[in-house]
């Protein structure tokens, strides 16, 4: 089928950029390479995986026979990690990249083995240098699945780094910090898309990439609940919750930002300031009573005008989990829940019928 | 149709990285291209304001009920349950109602009448999560789900199903059975009744666990350092029959996800079949999985390239 789509692709571009020179035969060089083709992705699958498992088996069959010391972890971890990148800045095939991204996933693996059997690095700085190394790869690598694996890696070291540090006397809240960080980060790749596009193309794959490593991040981080609060019961307001607070808060600022962005592009084509900016608006208001739905919801709706198809399954995903999960949350009482979900729902639907019953200017 | 012409994020960055576009033209493009429109955008607020709308009331008033159960006769509670279900079904006979719509309200009503058995009876408080709360609930939603033929109104009945025979069963042997029987089914349904055939993700999202659950499975057992897996010819003999029909199945409807699936699967089983002949030896595990790992690797470089003209499934 995409071979089908793409019989008389220059032509199809030309209706697009009729003015535009263009050099086809690089263009379709690029959509081979970037494009889901046909079955390419079950291959980029068995090689990730067969990398993995075939080189952790030799991993473990070297070490069952000679026991070998730091030298030879520091050797596999040079010659895999320098292997990523000669593979990664050499050859453009994605299997290739699979193969790398293999490598490095052990190469690293290997260096962390490499530290530990030194005896004079502690756990602090280990994570220090892996941090390094990993940030190093990725922005010398720039391939998919590298990139985002290096990203999500990078955000945990991050953060078991500095709760090492013991900043807070609150387990976790540097955490919320650098979650903080991460949610800056990707709102920023969001609404930058557009910029990115026009000044920098050539990095645009490469910011798609990182805006789904670091989006991929922060769902671990929800997911796995490390964003918990007690926000209702105020008698023992503790640093926690005000850094959860000023989650929501961050997540707010770039709900307005996102979608007062969309009002100024939509109001073109007629669509009233209700229907583009309070009324998503009012649905995020329900993250009040759970930062994680928050979270969800404000990226489900920013991959959705954005139009990224895995944003949008793994925001809405997302979103479902961080529902269910509001029903165990035992910082509200089942009343208060219903309450919520009742005014919300009555709102919904009287929108709804609103939004049937007012015609648009077009129309 | 404006939809079909839009040029996909990939396409449009080609294009700018290989032409003499300026930055102004990129950014009109960009803007004209990628993000969403005015119209597609209020179709998805009317979907989602409905949608969200009944669902939040729905589980509000669960919310609720469920707060005042204890003050509630007995007549009220009988009487609640039946209005939250018909609330979410009668509108399904509405002339107006679209198919989508209607698959939706039977989705959520299937799912709650689970909730209502959870919430309401309790089960979950009192450690009663067993299979027949779960046959119970299959037997309530089998008729909507045959009826509605709505793909993922079947996975939450096949969920069902598989959560219910391993509670039952207290293995996944059961479980993965199920699923490459449920494989099978679909694909001869959608044989037979290609106007009404289930879409690909669904063959896909029920074909993975099966594969995965059977080789962890299959795995455990030959190794035998699990106390709940014993190797078991008789099983052994099924997890290749499935795999073995699987794999000719795919290659029959050109599936190339699924082969890839079953080549790891087989090596991973592989591996562990070496290991324990080899008393945990690793050096020949590890030589045989780089030879059936390259060969797995060129066979699905040769079917991909065969099939791609002619198929789109991947």
């Amino acid at each position: 089928m995409e071979n089908q789509k793409h019989d008389q692709p220059a032509e199809r571009w030309k209706q697009f950029f009729p003015d535009a020179v263009m050099e086809t035969a690089r263009v379709e060089k690029d959509l081979n390479y970037h494009g889901a083709h046909f079955g390419i992705r079950a291959l980029e699958y068995v090689v990730f995986m067969g990398t993995l498992i075939t080189l952790g088996l030799f991993g473990a069959a070297i070490y069952q026979i000679a026991e070998p010391g730091t030298g030879f972890y520091f050797f596999i971890a040079l010659l895999f990690l320098a292997g990523t990148v000669v593979l990664h800045r050499t050859v453009h095939k994605r299997l290739i990249d699979a193969l790398g991204t293999g490598l490095a996933l052990v190469g690293t693996v290997s260096l962390i083995a490499a530290l530990f059997s030194l005896d004079t690095f502690n756990d602090r700085e280990v994570q220090g240098i892996i941090l390094g190394v990993i940030v190093i790869l990725v922005l010398v690598s720039r391939k998919n699945l590298l990139t985002i694996l290096g990203v999500i890696a990078s955000f945990w070291i991050l953060n078991w780094l500095l709760e090492s540090r013991d900043f807070s006397e609150d387990r976790f809240d540097t955490f919320r910090l650098v979650a903080m960080i991460f949610i800056l980060l990707l709102g920023a790749l969001v609404c930058l898309e557009g910029f990115i596009f026009s000044h920098y193309s050539r990095l645009v794959h490469f910011s798609n990439y990182l805006k789904h490593g670091v989006f991929l991040a922060l769902c671990s981080y929800f997911v796995l609940d490390f964003d918990s609060w007690s926000w209702s019961r105020w008698t023992t307001f503790n640093s926690a919750k005000w850094l959860t607070l000023a989650m929501y808060v961050e997540l707010l600022l770039f709900a307005v930002l996102l979608f007062v962005w969309q009002y100024r592009r939509l109001k073109r084509e007629h669509l009233p300031l209700w229907i583009v900016v309070l009324l998503p608006l009012s649905l995020f208001l329900l993250g009040f009573f759970s930062v994680k739905i928050a979270f969800f919801l404000l990226a489900f709706l920013a991959f959705l005008f954005t139009r990224s198809l895995f944003g949008i399954i793994t925001g809405a995903l997302g979103l479902i989990y961080a529902v269910i999960h509001f029903y165990y949350e035992l910082n509200w009482t089942l009343m208060q829940k219903s309450l919520v979900f009742i005014g919300l729902g009555v709102l919904y639907l009287g929108l709804f019928f609103l939004l049937n019953a007012k015609k648009m200017p077009h129309e | 149709m404006e939809k079909e012409k839009r040029l996909s994020r990939t396409e449009l960055t080609a294009i700018a990285n290989h032409s003499d576009l300026t930055p102004e033209q990129k950014a009109r493009s960009y803007t004209e291209q990628i993000p969403i429109h005015g119209e597609e955008y209020r179709q998805f607020l009317k979907w989602i304001l409905l949608v969200g709308g009944i669902s939040l009331l729905g589980f509000g008033l669960v919310f609720f009920f469920a707060f005042n159960w204890r003050d509630m006769p007995a007549s009220w509670k009988f009487t609640t349950v039946w209005v939250f279900l018909l609330g979410f079904l009668v509108p399904v006979f509405l002339p107006k109602s679209s198919q989508l719509t209607k698959n939706l309200l039977v989705t959520v009503a299937s799912l709650l009448v689970g909730v209502l058995f959870a919430v309401f009876g309790q089960v979950y408080q009192t450690g009663a999560f067993t299979y027949q709360y779960i046959a119970l609930w299959l037997a309530l939603i089998a008729a909507w789900v045959l009826i509605m033929h709505f793909a993922p109104l079947w996975i939450l009945f096949h969920l069902l199903a598989c959560v219910g025979l391993y509670d039952y069963f207290d293995q996944y042997f059961a479980v993965y059975v199920y699923l490459f029987v449920v494989v099978a089914l679909t694909v001869v349904w959608n044989e037979v009744k290609p106007a009404k055939a289930f879409p690909y993700w669904y063959l896909l999202t029920v074909l993975t666990p099966a594969i995965v659950f059977s080789t962890a499975r299959t795995s455990a057992t030959i190794l035998g350092d699990s106390f709940l897996a014993r190797f078991d010819w008789t099983e052994f003999a099924v997890f290749i029959f499935c795999e073995a029909a699987l794999f000719g199945l795919a290659l029959y409807k050109k599936w190339l996800i699924p082969v890839a699936h079953i080549a790891l699967s087989l090596m991973v089983v592989m591996d562990a079949k070496l290991i324990a002949v080899y008393h945990d030896n690793l050096i020949i595990p590890a030589f045989a999985t780089l030879l059936v790992l390259t060969v797995s690797i060129f066979f699905l470089i040769y079917l991909r390239n065969f099939w791609k003209n002619g198929k789109s499934k991947a």
